[in-house]
């Protein structure tokens, strides 16, 4: 079997008409999964040119996960590794900006449904109790793509308007090289991917939350920066979009 | 010993493979095609560790249908020991969903770490039949259930092959209680491309194993047939079906259809063939019904004109 391996995953072409069908496959499932999870990518680089370098990743990276929806994680790097190498790409890192949103829209996308037993009952608070994010969320920060204007833009409405001119030309002028970088976080409604801008205290703060540190810590960090009504009404604000869903106290977690 | 598990359900009728253009109507609940789906089949793989909208129309279709799981990355032939995680996950599926059967394929995926996505052909000797066997009575003893397996179409023979495929089915079945899945189509393109005799294998293939059965289409691509299930099912191919019905009575079968998928009604008219294939070949014999087929046949003789 071994050697049978060795013939499908090869490259180039056999000349054998029925390992060239399995050739065929071994690529073709791979490149239908970067196709799927890099859509806007592809919408900015043009078909012919997403294929090519498609292929081209296709033929370092090989696929190790059940799932093909998991396929495609380096891609961006892959992105960034190649630009300076690449004549067609110089001066288009935007791309990598675009392919890290792609994977993590399509993450948000497929994510797992949350317990619906996490809720915000827990009534005697302690030093392990911590903000629990849903399981949809998920975070991009923006090095080459100035996003300041668009806020909670869909990610519909962000791939469609790549095709769409008014968009298409606001991101223009913002494609080249940005100074500062654009926190954006990535969730789930329903079943509509939507990506929020955040400032960079709200970045800060989710990166506390992801740590999952203690609610006290958080509120502790909090306080440095807002008033207790805008603390509120920040905490409400990602209550209702589903993106906080709740308080927890695990057994046995450090902080 | 390996435990055993019974290969029984109370699948009946020709079911249809679900497609994401066809869900709309699937879940209305006054479309009349819908009425006439028995069972759905959704390809497992599409709904593992996965929420939102994959997990809910999964969950209102359940609601809905019977369902079957069919999967493609089980990977029961690797070489490497068999996929744990991949089979608890698939449990985890199967007890919230409960499908009446679940199936995959006789193949390989996984090399290693690697995995092709696609179901390879596997060496049909003695030595991968007892491995095999071991690993089929792994997958079924984690998942509480039996499985069945599908012959798959294939482009490439293994030179060191010692068992046919049909035998090698056989063996596998009476040794761990799994079941067959039969593709007719697969048959019938592994026929023109491999060589396989058909008779034979079909006079080979035990169908007290065999629990359903698949009819899809394939295309000509040069010198061989490919199993794309992108078109409709080839005369040949419901020929064999024909043949099979005739012989061994009704088996539960699927219309799968992946790739151009045609329109829900479109592909309802397959549905309703293999259907009258199974009304005429079921009650060919019985003479009591004689003056019904008479009648139903006259039916579809006016409608067709």
């Amino acid at each position: 079997m071994d050697y049978f391996w060795q013939e499908i995953s090869d490259a180039s072409l056999s000349e054998h008409l029925n390992i060239q069908v399995y050739q065929t496959n071994f690529q073709g499932a791979k490149l239908k999964a970067l196709d799927g999870n890099f859509s806007l990518t592809k919408k900015l680089l043009g078909e012919p040119f997403f294929i090519a370098i498609s292929k081209h990743f296709i033929s370092h990276v090989n696929s190790v996960n059940d799932s093909l929806n998991i396929y495609g994680k380096e891609f961006p790097d892959f992105l960034k590794a190649i630009i300076p190498h690449n004549p067609n790409l110089l001066g288009k890192d935007f791309i990598i900006d675009a392919a890290q949103l792609d994977w993590e829209v399509m993450q948000s996308y497929f994510a797992i449904d949350d317990d619906p037993n996490i809720n915000w009952q827990i009534t005697n608070q302690s030093e392990n109790t911590y903000l629990v994010l849903a399981s949809h969320v998920h975070f991009v920060n923006f090095q080459y793509i100035d996003l300041s204007k668009l806020k909670n833009i869909s990610f519909d409405d962000l791939a469609a308007g790549i095709s769409s001119h008014n968009l298409m030309k606001d991101l223009e002028e913002k494609l080249s090289q940005t100074t500062t970088i654009s926190y954006l976080v990535v969730y789930r409604v329903d079943f509509e991917v939507h990506v929020m801008q955040l400032n960079k205290s709200e970045h800060e703060l989710f990166l506390l939350l992801q740590a999952r540190k203690s609610i006290f810590k958080v509120e502790e960090f909090l306080l440095t920066l807002y008033t207790p009504e805008q603390i509120s009404t920040l905490i409400s604000k990602f209550k209702t979009a589903g993106i906080l869903i709740g308080i927890r106290e695990p057994e046995n977690e450090e902080f | 010993m390996p435990h055993t598990f019974k290969t029984e359900s109370k699948l009946q009728g020709v079911g249809i493979g679900l497609r994401t253009l066809h869900l709309a109507e699937l879940l209305d609940p006054s479309n009349a095609l819908a009425k006439k789906v028995p069972w759905l089949e959704i390809l497992t793989d599409n709904y593992l560790n996965v929420g939102g909208f994959y997990a809910a129309h999964l969950k209102a279709l359940g609601e809905r249908y019977p369902l079957t799981f069919h999967g493609v990355g089980l990977s029961i032939g690797s070489e490497s020991s068999l996929n744990i995680d991949y089979v608890k996950t698939l449990k985890k599926l199967a007890d919230k969903h409960k499908p009446l059967w679940i199936s995959d394929h006789l193949s390989w995926s996984n090399h290693q770490e690697q995995r092709s996505h696609d179901l390879l052909p596997l060496p049909y000797t003695e030595k991968n039949l007892k491995r095999i066997c071991l690993q089929v009575s792994e997958a079924q003893n984690i998942l509480e259930r039996p499985l069945l397996l599908e012959n798959i179409s294939a482009y490439y023979e293994h030179p060191d092959n010692t068992l046919n495929e049909a035998s090698f089915l056989n063996e596998l079945c009476a040794e761990t209680g799994c079941g067959i899945l039969l593709d007719a189509n697969n048959l019938y393109v592994n026929h023109k491309n491999l060589g396989y005799d058909i008779d034979l294998y079909l006079d080979t293939l035990n169908f007290d194993y065999v629990k359903q059965l698949h009819l899809g289409g394939h295309e000509q691509r040069e010198a061989l047939l490919v199993d794309t299930h992108g078109a409709s099912i080839c005369i040949e191919v419901w020929e064999i079906y024909r043949r099979i019905i005739s012989q061994h009575g009704d088996i539960a079968t699927l219309i799968e259809w992946d790739n151009n998928v045609p329109t829900l009604d479109f592909l309802m008219i397959e549905r309703d063939k293999a259907e009258s294939i199974v009304l005429e070949e079921t009650h060919r014999s019985d003479t009591k019904l004689a003056p019904v087929m008479q009648k139903y046949n006259a039916a579809l003789l006016l409608a067709d004109q």
